[in-house]
This record gives structure tokens, C-alpha cells and sequence, in this order.
């Protein structure tokens, strides 16, 4: 007899086996619009034809089902085999939100391990080109199972905004994935308005350490308005703006693939 | 086929993967009595894994474990009835045992900030290879 891992273990990377790209969304600091750029980015990578799903990580408050207006009551994963994500107008979703259904869930420490463990090694994606991955701000448990489990399999996309509660810590979570094998597609640069001094401080600072800025996104009041629809979303200027960031983002795939 | 048949996977697999240069006798399975599972449901897809994976005659013993949970914040320890939450709540619970933190509360402090001591799932406790 030998001391015996989470047989989960074995599992999670065979659910992904089809899943061409995963991409992880990150930024070290809340507050910076990571959810709804997953979001953007997945109906994007769909309206061009990509058959995309995604995965809602950040557990404790998962949200990206508020954004897609996924009424909770009607729509939830089929059973047959393990779980089978619903798909919200062509875009696979998995969320912990099925299962808490918006109630307050407190989780830490091996609870949010087991809840990530259960959900990757239960969901069943099947074929399809990319996996977007929500994530919870911050650098702790979710972001460190995910690391281990899929870290240099994946493409992480890191959010940040222009300030300097949020540059600086980005740069060092962009350094420590390179320092441990995961590359990053890039940055998105969320919510800019007028910091123009910020904003060259960054492109200066981005170019030394050898960090990729994959395109920005200027605030947009209207996004507020509009979650909750899905069509309303893609009448967005930020739609349009994902546009560029989803081109860079296929451009780097390809580069690499070559 | 129920998703039974997904926790059955990963136990075969990692089973498969670890001992795969010895011949596997037995397994004994541990299945917490949150998580609901069917048993007889998670014995045949074991079965069937292991015999699609040519493991005709690995014996499979189950044993239940009770629920006990320990409030991080009063320390009270408790077993809850987990039938009484209602059929909807405890199929969100067979899913992801976790979400039992969003429909249970400690009966001494109604915090939901507590740890499943024991009974959460599925646990492989030993595996008996030649």
C-alpha cells in the first residue's frame, strides 16, 4: 500500500484533452473588469466561429452568468457521463453558480480546492477551440490549483487597469508565470480614460520587462447597462475594442504554433 | 448514465496510473454521506471502467462515513441531517459537495464559515496490489 493523491488529480487534465486553448482571465487586483472581459472575449471568439465555453473560477462570487443574463432557474447542466455545460447562445458555461444559486458561500482553504477539483474533473467540455477561465483576484488558492493543474498548458490573459495599485502587481504576476513556465498571451488595459501619464509609464515599463500589452479598452458606460444581455453587449463600444484584442489574441496563437 | 460515472473515472484512472506495473487486487473506497452518491450506481461504473481497462477481478469494498462538521468560528461540532434539506438542495450538494456552505448554517452561531471533518465524498482509502 502507497499514500494515495486526490484520484482527481488524474482526471482533470483528460476532461480539457479536446479543448484547444485554455486561457485563463487573471489580474492580481479586484475591481478591474476581468469578468466582463472574459465574457466579451468568449462571444467574440464565437460570433468568428470558434466553438468556445466558459468556466466561471471565481467561486465565491461567481458572476459571469449575471453578464450573460442566464436565468439560474431555467437553464443548468445536463447529466450524462459527468456534467454537461449549457450552452448560452453557442458559448459552453460552467459555473459553481448552478449549485449555490447566488447565496452567500463561504469557502477557504480546502473547501475552494475541493469545489475546483470537483468541478474540473466532473465537467465535460468535449471538442471545442477555446476555454476562457474566470478567475478570482488575487493569488491564492484557485490560481495556484489552477497552475498546478493546467499552469503550462495554458495562455493566461492578465487584466489590469491604469493605476498604480494595479500596474505595478500585474508586472510582478506577468514576471512570476514566465519564472514558472506559463506564458502570457498578454495585458489588456481596462477602464482607460485620461491617465496619459500612467498610461506611458506603463507602455515604457512593459517594453523593459519584455511584457505584452495586448490592446486597450477605454471605460464604457454603456457596458453596465447592458449586462445581463448578451445582445446588448455586442452593441457596445467594448465589443468593438475586444474586436482588437481577440485579433492580437489569434495572431500570438498562430505565431506560436509556427 | 449519471455523473457517478465521472468520480468512477478519475478513481480508475489514478488507480490505473499509479499501479500500472503491478497486479491490483482490491480497492476500498470511503463514501462520504454528503455528497449522496448511489452506491450501487458507483460500483457498476467501477466495474465496468476496470473491466474496459482488462481488470476483470478487482474486488471493490465500500464503507459510508457519517457527515461531522466543525464550526471554524464557535468550534461547535455537529452532525447535520442532510435528508431534511430537501431534494432540489441536496441534488446542488450531490454536484458539488462545497455548496452545502450556501444551504447549511452552524446551529450554534449560524456562521457558514465551517469544515467538513469527515463525509464529504468520495475517497479512495487503499488500494491491495500483488
Amino acid at each position: 500500500m502507497t499514500a494515495i493523491k486526490d484520484p482527481r488529480l488524474s482526471i482533470i487534465r483528460e476532461r480539457i484533452r479536446n479543448v484547444k486553448h485554455v486561457i485563463p482571465v487573471a489580474s492580481y487586483k479586484g475591481g478591474v473588469g476581468k469578468t466582463i472581459v472574459t465574457a466579451l472575449i468568449a462571444l467574440k471568439l464565437r460570433d468568428r466561429g470558434f466553438r468556445t465555453g466558459i468556466l466561471d473560477l471565481d467561486l465565491t462570487n461567481p458572476s459571469i452568468h449575471t453578464v450573460l443574463g442566464v436565468d439560474l432557474d431555467t437553464i443548468k447542466p445536463e447529466e450524462e457521463r459527468g456534467v454537461v455545460p449549457p450552452e448560452i447562445q453557442g458559448v459552453k458555461l460552467m459555473t459553481l453558480a448552478y449549485y449555490t444559486r447566488e447565496r452567500p458561500t463561504p469557502l477557504r482553504g480546502m473547501d475552494l480546492v475541493n469545489a475546483f477539483r470537483e468541478l474540473m474533473s466532473i465537467t465535460l467540455w468535449g471538442y471545442i477551440d477555446f476555454l476562457l477561465i474566470d478567475t478570482p483576484p488575487g493569488f491564492s488558492d484557485v490560481i495556484l490549483e489552477l497552475s498546478n493543474t493546467l499552469g503550462r498548458i495554458s495562455n493566461p490573459i492578465l487584466v489590469s487597469i491604469l493605476s498604480k495599485l494595479s500596474i505595478k502587481p500585474t508586472i510582478n504576476l506577468y514576471k512570476y508565470m514566465k519564472e514558472i513556465r506559463i506564458e502570457p498571451l498578454g495585458v489588456v488595459l481596462n477602464m482607460i480614460s485620461e491617465e496619459e501619464d500612467l498610461k506611458k509609464t506603463f507602455f515604457e515599463t512593459a517594453s523593459i520587462e519584455d511584457i505584452r500589452i495586448l490592446g486597450l479598452m477605454r471605460r464604457d458606460p454603456e457596458i453596465e447597462k447592458a449586462i445581463g444581455s448578451i445582445n446588448d453587449l455586442k452593441r457596445t463600444k467594448a465589443y468593438e475594442e475586444i474586436g482588437e484584442i481577440v485579433r492580437e489574441v489569434l495572431k500570438i496563437i498562430e505565431s506560436r504554433r509556427s | 448514465m449519471v455523473h457517478e460515472w465521472a468520480l468512477a473515472e478519475a478513481v480508475v484512472r489514478h488507480v490505473i496510473d499509479i499501479y500500472s506495473d503491478k497486479k491490483i487486487r482490491e480497492i476500498r473506497i470511503g463514501l462520504g454521506e454528503l455528497q449522496n452518491i448511489d452506491e450501487n450506481i458507483l460500483l457498476f461504473s467501477l466495474k465496468e471502467l476496470f473491466k474496459l481497462n482488462g481488470l476483470e477481478n478487482v474486488s471493490i469494498h465500500v464503507r459510508k462515513i457519517p457527515l461531522t462538521l466543525l464550526c471554524r468560528s464557535c468550534g461547535f461540532e455537529w452532525k447535520p441531517d442532510i435528508s431534511k434539506l430537501g431534494e432540489e438542495i441536496i441534488e446542488m450538494i450531490h454536484f458539488i459537495p462545497e455548496a452545502v456552505h450556501s444551504y447549511i448554517r452552524c446551529p450554534r452561531c449560524n456562521s457558514g464559515d465551517f469544515e467538513i471533518i469527515s463525509g464529504r465524498g468520495v475517497y479512495l482509502e487503499e488500494v491491495v496490489v500483488e
